[in-house]
């Protein structure tokens, strides 16, 4: 049995451990590492706050990375009513200038396939954790990262030609 | 050619690895703002309560996910708590979890309380500048109780004595959360009631430290008892403290070669006599110096160990002893009954060695042909005069710590042993 005070416990391990796999997977998200670190602060908040809603169905990072993504959306939305693809419009690297040629090839993927490439790649999670987090099956998870890679390499490719 | 791997290291290099973490902030803003009106409203009680008891609250709450997490030095003494631990006594300390939960300010300064969870459900603390301990939740099997004391595991008490033997300092735990109060009784028949600050889950423990008042340092006014009730004013647990008599206290004496020791008032080192003496192969003297005490029993010490039995003392094992280890010379120590004629000392090699008592005692060294693994000391037996062997004693040739050795290593978090 579970108690309360464990999950808080548990909880606070997560953050500890995992901080800056969800500050660095969410600044894509929310467009600078400080706005980044304000969603994270306020989704382990959350977390702490609700934990008692846990149920222990899937894993306590899915758990509160679903809170930081709502979090972080609720945050490009402003208030405002409106889809996750407007709200992840320009959802890319913070620092393009770093890398432009990635940063383009980024820009140029549909939003869900955006968020699942930041998760994976900054964030750090396997595919059965972002199936879990995004509620999509892990084949989906796999064929979405397949033809972001397709297209990030057709990008990057075009960028290297010309 | 871009694979997975390769866009990994590419999205790896842009990874800003500052770490800007704040936990206190996230819980911070975790608070709930009726939360922090119940606070205020705790910590008013809570000075209510100290400054007139009959409010009826007697102890401050902490809250354990409010707590300050512990410093990491702290954290790391913890976890090493459980590498120095034997086997199979390890307490799984969850150190990465320590928290700071008070501060107690006491004539020598202030002491903070810092504890840590463990992985049954029990918890280890550290009173800086003091002692610390771990604790399980449930009693162990076995007789609890003598009386007077009534339920002592839920009543943890360690205490620091003065001179004349009294209780200067206490502290402990509580597990029972139906305490109220914890009052001291003096010989005198004062009481004091003391504070408890009660840590919530997974703690869920109170805890308490208190410097008793000089006056109750005095024969006629020292501490007698520690008595825990509930709020009906019924006694949920209770310790008592034997009131040393003067003959009792150890002080500073000196023995015929001029080694300071301490003893008991009772005990007569001007009477020692040596009854085993020897040069260990370092070189060292070995001297087990044996004593009459004015109440006609006896005391005994050799320097890493001894004691003065009651003189009412009966011992029931046929051998009592073990290893005086760690530094050179490791010494084999034991006081056996009139029944053992010798003591066998086995080891991992095959070696055996045969040693008679004298006068009921043997003291004898393990030399360092015997450090090494593969040639320890595995079994002490007691053999009768008829040759029946009348027991056994078994040692560890495994733990580390035991024999010394030339450079020690690692064992774990930079706590240094000998393997």
């Amino acid at each position: 049995l579970v108690t309360v005070d464990e999950r808080a416990l548990a909880i606070e391990g997560l953050y500890r451990r995992r901080y800056l796999a969800f500050r660095n997977g969410l600044a894509p998200v929310v467009g600078s590492r400080e706005a980044a670190r304000d969603v994270v602060q306020e989704a382990f908040a959350r977390a702490l706050r609700e934990r008692g809603r846990f149920r222990g169905e899937g894993s306590l990072e899915s758990w509160v990375w679903r809170i930081a993504i709502r979090v972080a959306l609720a945050s490009r939305r402003n208030g405002r009513e409106v889809a996750l693809e407007e709200a992840l419009a320009t959802a890319g690297l913070p620092e393009p200038e770093r890398d432009p040629a990635l940063a383009a090839a980024v820009a140029s993927l549909p939003a869900r396939r955006r968020l699942v490439v930041f998760l994976r790649y900054f964030a750090d999670l396997s595919y059965s954790d972002i199936a879990e987090i995004c509620g999509i099956a892990e084949g989906t998870v796999a064929a979405s990262l397949a033809q972001a890679h397709e297209a990030l390499l057709e990008t990057m490719t075009e960028g290297v030609d010309a | 050619v871009i694979d997975e791997q390769l866009l990994a290291e590419r999205f790896a290099a842009l990874s800003d690895v500052r770490d800007d973490s704040d936990w206190s902030d996230v819980r911070r803003r975790a608070r709930p703002r009726r939360r922090q009106v119940l606070v205020a409203a705790v910590a008013a009680a809570v000075v209510i309560g100290i400054a007139a008891p009959a409010f009826g609250l007697h102890r401050t709450i902490v809250s354990w996910l409010e707590a300050e997490p512990a410093p990491e030095r702290v954290q790391l003494d913890f976890a090493r708590l459980g590498v120095r631990a034997p086997e199979g006594m390890d307490p799984g300390i969850i150190a990465g979890s320590a928290r700071k939960v008070m501060d107690v300010q006491l004539s020598d300064g202030v002491h903070t309380l810092m504890v840590a969870p463990t992985k049954d459900g029990g918890f280890c603390i550290q009173w800086t500048g003091l002692w610390g301990g771990c604790r399980q939740r449930t009693a162990p099997a076995g007789p609890q109780s003598l009386s007077p004391d009534l339920n002592p595991f839920l009543l943890g008490v360690t205490w620091e004595q003065d001179q004349d033997g009294g209780a200067r300092k206490i502290g402990g735990s509580l597990l029972a959360p139906e305490i109220e109060r914890l009052t001291l009784t003096f010989e005198n028949g004062n009481e004091i009631e003391i504070p408890v600050t009660w840590v919530s889950a997974p703690i869920d423990a109170g805890f308490y430290l208190y410097e008793v008042p000089a006056r109750h340092l005095r024969p006629g006014h020292r501490l007698t008892a520690l008595v825990a009730t509930d709020a009906r004013g019924d006694v949920v647990a209770r310790q008592t403290f034997r009131i040393p008599e003067a003959k009792d206290i150890e002080r500073l004496a000196e023995l015929p070669d001029g080694t300071k020791v301490s003893l008991p008032a009772r005990a007569q080192p001007e009477l020692a006599r040596r009854l085993i003496d020897f040069r260990a192969e370092s070189g060292k003297r070995v001297t087990l110096w044996m004593m009459p005490t004015t109440d006609g029993g006896y005391c005994f010490t050799y320097g890493r160990g001894g004691g003065c039995p009651p003189t009412d003392y009966q011992q029931t094992m046929p051998m009592a002893g073990g290893l005086s280890s760690g530094s050179n010379p490791v010494l084999f120590n034991a006081e056996v009954t009139e029944a053992v004629a010798a003591v066998e000392l086995r080891y991992e090699d095959g070696t055996v060695e045969r040693v008679e008592p004298v006068e009921r005692f043997v003291l004898h060294e393990v030399t360092p042909a015997h450090y090494e693994r593969g040639h320890r000391l595995t079994l002490a037996v007691a053999v009768g005069r008829g040759g029946e062997i009348l027991q056994r004693h078994p040692f560890r040739t495994d733990a580390p710590g035991v024999y010394p050795c030339d450079e020690p290593i690692d064992i774990g978090l930079g706590v240094m042993a000998c393997p």
